[in-house]
């Protein structure tokens, strides 16, 4: 009996078994961004030994299956492994897509390959390792590592990017894709990036990257932090660097954590702090730093969808040259004319008046998805927050309390729509709403330099990019901007009339202050008026570029770019005393958008000995916005004579052109030599003289030797060269009438050339398994050479900074 | 048999637009939050709109009074807003006292003589070409290094008439003063105050 129970449940179980195991899993494998089909891809049923390859319709079939859950495992060369999950019911179809051209589509990471934002432009990468070595130091600084961008400084501390003579409103900073927005159309604003949250900095000069912007006349500088990995991985990076000069140090780590499947974290955070700079005779009095930086992300990034969500925070006390805060033009001269700085005292930490303080919170959440046969789309909201006080030295014991307070707020929603299936003929296409305040807080008790206003963007673009054969690539983009200013400005009714406002702009008056209150309408007493200036701006710009190989050695590069700048606040609104300057800056109503047509040629070289890259550019720029003394000249104020300067648009043009050159050859095996040079010249062509602040011609000449025997050793002399700019527009300096005295004369003209010379050296010591130590040491100046900068505008009142030795230890792990 | 198709999803993909374009439209509809402190004017606190500088000899017979008054309030020194109330008379004996105003409030008092901090980061200094001498006076404000302020002084009109300018500096946070000889020097390179005023010794 037992028998014949068991045998009935063999046969049954059998029966069963050979019922439900004939079903059949045939599927295609294609591309996903084309359609075409993989031939040769493995498939392979995880758990069973069954594993098949794709026939040339990128076929495959596998019989004699169960009914239920299979996973398969995907694989094709130069493509992503894939794992998916099949439901086998019977026979079952299926289509599976392999992304086949990561590379292409900038999706992968391949190591030593450039992650340029552009084809055409004129774009040069700074990678990690060289933005390591300006941990210590700023944005602009490291930026001049590029010939042609040089920066326009104010102290040491404060150093403005300048791309081909052009800076400010007129160069846009993209902080891991969002638009910097902080107050960056002053002079005295530093851009508001920690330096060791980046891992890579791509400056393209011109406006040639439309999808950034549109005002870009001077260039983009992009600033991307590091890429996602997707393996399971927790590495990081830590900084603590010293220096002799200001006696600063600085610390700065980083956290990052991968999971194979795409999530990731990354937080960082910096701090840096420096007493008084010296000059090689004396100390630079206030001239402290104190930065705190923290940025962290996180998210999940797979080839077909992802997210972000990325915060950064930056707090910096910035201490002014305390001799730079002058009372009058009489005060400047003597400034100029004197052999020492009137303030010097001994060193200290202490960041006394006049100072700024600026906190800046930048909040991203984007989010990108991959459509198949079609492109990628991503959206991305961005937030950021910049607060502003500058501390001046004020009457009646009122130093500690702000003289300027701005609070800029900024809300930006945009979309792009990259349709890249057919990758000899990728179209980006995109859109951008923007909304800023700027909220100027009246408790200063000073008249607000820059008034409150709301401002509205919206944006849209559309480019291509056209691979014509294997050595021409073609790109053109077109960008329509439209802006709105919406600002309430109070104005003297001296200054009013003065500008011949009461006539133009009578209607937009809102109010009247009679007696320290504000009535509606215009009233016979009024000591001000309130405006409501509301401002539209249109503006269009274009890019058409072309890159040809002649063969593996020789490229070059054609562009032409039309960019169209709105005025910003401070050339539209500006009313008030800019003291380390010495001069009142005034505002005109009238400004319209300026306009620049920039052709650019490149011409590069590389062998695995020599690189060579020559950038030629001519700017033309229509209705150039700048500041130039106005006809009344000197003002008798009660605080002494004071010169007036206002904004302007040349009437015809100004023109910038120019040629910058790079060249590096190695010698041997152990020898390097570099060379970098730039040269520029720029003019207003209706009153025919030398537009003020272009670069000087400038070349840096280095010499290396890498001996990776040694622990990875480098060291490297460099020669700075600084030549004395000849074309200065003297119409600019002052001749001050004094009564029963001699002329006050003031010179603003351009110092001497000069001369210094660098050294770096850098020795990687393996510490641990996966860890390795980097110890860099670096002299900048290292003859302690006295010499002023044309582009610091300090340079009137004291010496740039003396010898500095610069140690910094960085554990990798 | 069972097709599984992962290929473009119109339906998702127009919501997925729909939904990026429906935000694009609430932000560019963003409302203007402005609290009103746009339409606030600045009270401004240390302005200086009113200056005067009188001249009393001793038994009061004779005064000069040099006024600056800012009635457009833009700190320039216009036609029309310096005067010139008097003559000096030639060898009298002056008792001067200088007066600041913001507007209706008593700058002099307020901002700079309130506390001994305020008095020791200013400095009146005093020039001309006429013939002068002159003193601080007993009572004027003492500076913590010695010196002080220059806000009364003394004045001796020489026995000539003559015509020329007396000026009026206050420096602000100088690195050195002195009150020698009675007009002062300072160092320095920041100005409160600079202002001539055309006068006669008669």
């Amino acid at each position: 009996m037992k028998n014949i129970f068991l045998i009935l449940f063999i046969l049954i179980t059998s029966f069963g078994y050979t019922q439900e195991c004939n079903s059949v899993l045939s599927g295609e494998i294609s591309d996903f961004h084309d359609n075409t089909a993989l031939e040769n891809a493995s498939i392979k049923l995880i758990g069973t030994n069954k594993i098949t390859i794709s026939d040339k319709q990128g076929k495959f079939r596998f019989k004699d299956l169960c009914d239920k859950t299979y996973q398969i495992e995907v694989s094709h060369i130069a493509c992503e492994t894939k794992i998916i999950t099949v439901k086998v019911q019977g026979d079952t179809h299926n289509v599976i897509k392999l992304e086949h051209h990561l590379e292409e589509l900038d999706e992968v990471n391949v190591t030593g390959k450039e992650r340029k934002e552009t084809k055409t432009a004129q774009e040069t990468l700074i990678k990690s390792d060289i933005l390591e070595q300006y941990s210590s130091l700023s944005l602009g600084d490291a930026l001049r590592e590029v010939p042609g961008v040089s920066s326009i400084n104010t102290g040491n501390t404060i150093v403005k990017p300048m791309i081909n003579g052009l800076h400010s409103s007129r160069i846009l900073i993209m902080n891991n894709g969002v638009r910097l927005q902080d107050q960056e159309w002053g002079i005295e604003h530093a851009p508001n990036v920690d330096i060791n949250s980046a891992s890579q900095i791509s400056v393209i000069k011109g406006s040639g990257a439309l999808a950034y912007g549109g005002d870009a006349i001077g260039g983009v500088v992009v600033i991307n932090p590091s890429r996602i990995i997707r393996k399971d991985t927790l590495y990081g990076r830590t900084i603590i660097g010293g220096q002799t000069n200001g006696r600063g140090y600085n610390f700065t780590s980083s956290l990052n954590k991968n999971y194979e499947s795409g999530w990731f974290a990354k937080v960082q955070g910096s701090y840096k702090r420096n007493g008084d700079f010296k000059a090689p005779d004396y100390n630079l009095t206030n001239t402290g730093l104190e930065s705190t930086g923290l940025s962290a992300r996180f998210g999940k990034k797979t080839f077909e969808s992802g997210f972000e969500v990325y915060y950064s925070y930056l707090d910096n006390e910035i201490g002014i040259l305390r001799s730079a805060h002058i009372g009058n033009i009489g005060n400047l001269a003597a400034s100029i004319n004197a052999p020492v700085p009137i303030f010097i005292n001994d060193f200290s930490y202490d960041i006394n008046e006049p100072k700024q303080e600026v906190t800046h919170h930048l909040f991203k959440a984007s989010y990108y998805k991959r459509f198949k046969n079609f492109g990628k789309v991503d959206i991305q909201y961005d937030y950021q927050n910049n607060h502003r006080f500058e501390f001046d030295v004020r009457r009646g014991g009122r130093s500690g309390k702000a003289a300027i307070d701005l609070e800029l707020e900024t809300h930006t929603i945009l979309a792009n729509v990259k349709i890249d299936n057919n990758l000899e003929r990728k179209y980006n296409f995109g859109l951008l709403a923007r909304y800023q305040n700027n909220f100027a807080n009246p408790d200063t008790g000073v008249r607000r330099l820059i008034p409150d206003y709301d401002k509205y963007d919206f944006g849209i673009y559309a480019n291509t990019e056209w691979a014509i054969n294997d050595n021409l690539i073609a790109d053109a983009g077109l960008r329509y901007d439209f802006s709105r200013v919406d600002a309430l400005k109070f104005y003297r009714l001296s200054r009013w009339e003065e500008r011949g406002y009461d006539e133009d702009f009578r209607d937009i008056i809102i109010g009247s202050v009679v007696a320290g209150e504000v009535v509606d309408g215009i009233d016979a007493n009024a000591s001000q008026y309130l405006t409501n200036p509301i401002f539209d701006f249109h503006n269009i710009s274009a890019a058409v570029g072309v890159k040809y190989e002649f063969n593996a050695n020789h490229w070059m590069t054609l562009g032409y770019n039309l960019a169209s700048r709105a005025p910003n606040p401070s050339e539209l609104f500006s009313d008030g005393v800019h003291h380390s300057a010495a001069r009142y800056e005034i505002g005109d109503l009238r400004i319209e958008s300026e306009q620049s047509h920039r052709i650019s040629t490149t011409y590069g070289y590389i062998t695995s000995k020599l690189n060579v890259q020559v950038d030629a550019y001519y700017n033309h720029i229509n209705s150039f916005i700048y500041l130039v003394p106005t006809e009344v000249g000197i003002l008798p104020t009660i605080r002494g004579p004071f010169p007036e300067w206002e904004y302007v648009q040349t009437q015809t043009n100004a023109t910038l052109f120019g040629v910058d050159v790079s060249a590096n050859y190695q010698v041997g095996p152990r020898w390097n030599i570099n060379h970098k040079s730039s040269f520029i010249k720029g003019y207003d062509v209706k009153a025919d003289i030398p537009l003020i602040d272009i670069p000087p011609f400038a070349t840096l000449n280095g010499i290396t030797y890498t001996n990776t025997d040694w622990y990875n050793f480098n060291a490297s002399l460099q020669s700075e060269w600084v030549f004395e700019q000849n074309e200065f527009p003297d119409e600019f300096n002052y001749s001050v009438p004094i009564a029963d005295e001699d002329d006050i004369v003031v010179d603003l003209g351009p110092p001497p050339a000069y001369h210094l010379m660098h050294f770096q050296s850098e020795i990687t010591l393996p510490v641990f398994k996966q860890s390795s130590l980097d110890i860099r040491l670096s002299v900048d100046n290292i003859f302690n050479t006295n010499y002023r900068n044309y582009l610091n505008r300090l340079r009137f009142f004291a010496d740039e900074m003396g010898r500095n030795i610069r140690l910094q230890i960085q554990l990798n792990y | 048999m069972k097709t599984n198709f992962l290929n473009f999803n119109t339906m998702k993909t127009t919501k997925f637009f729909a939904s990026a374009f429906l935000g694009l439209a609430l932000l560019a509809s963003c409302s203007d939050d402005d609290d009103g402190s746009g339409t606030q004017p600045v009270e401004e606190e240390e302005a200086i709109t009113r200056l005067i500088l009188t001249f009393t000899n001793d038994d009061e017979t004779d005064t000069v009074i040099l006024t600056w008054n800012d009635a457009n309030l833009d700190e320039v020194i216009d036609a029309g807003e310096q005067t010139v109330v008097g003559e000096f008379d030639a060898d009298e004996v002056y008792d001067a006292e200088i007066q600041l105003f913001n507007m209706d409030e008593d700058f002099l008092a307020e901002d700079i003589l309130a506390d001994q901090a305020g008095i020791d980061a200013h400095f009146f200094v005093y020039s001309t070409d006429l013939d002068f001498t002159m003193v601080r006076a007993d009572d004027d404000n003492l500076r913590g290094d010695g010196n002080r302020l220059g806000v009364k002084t003394v004045w001796t009109a020489g026995p000539n008439d003559e015509t020329g300018t007396i000026t009026i500096q206050l420096f602000h946070e100088s690195p050195s003063v002195s009150d020698d000889g009675g007009f002062g020097s300072a160092t320095g390179t920041d100005t409160d105050i600079d202002i001539t005023f055309n006068v006669e010794i008669d």
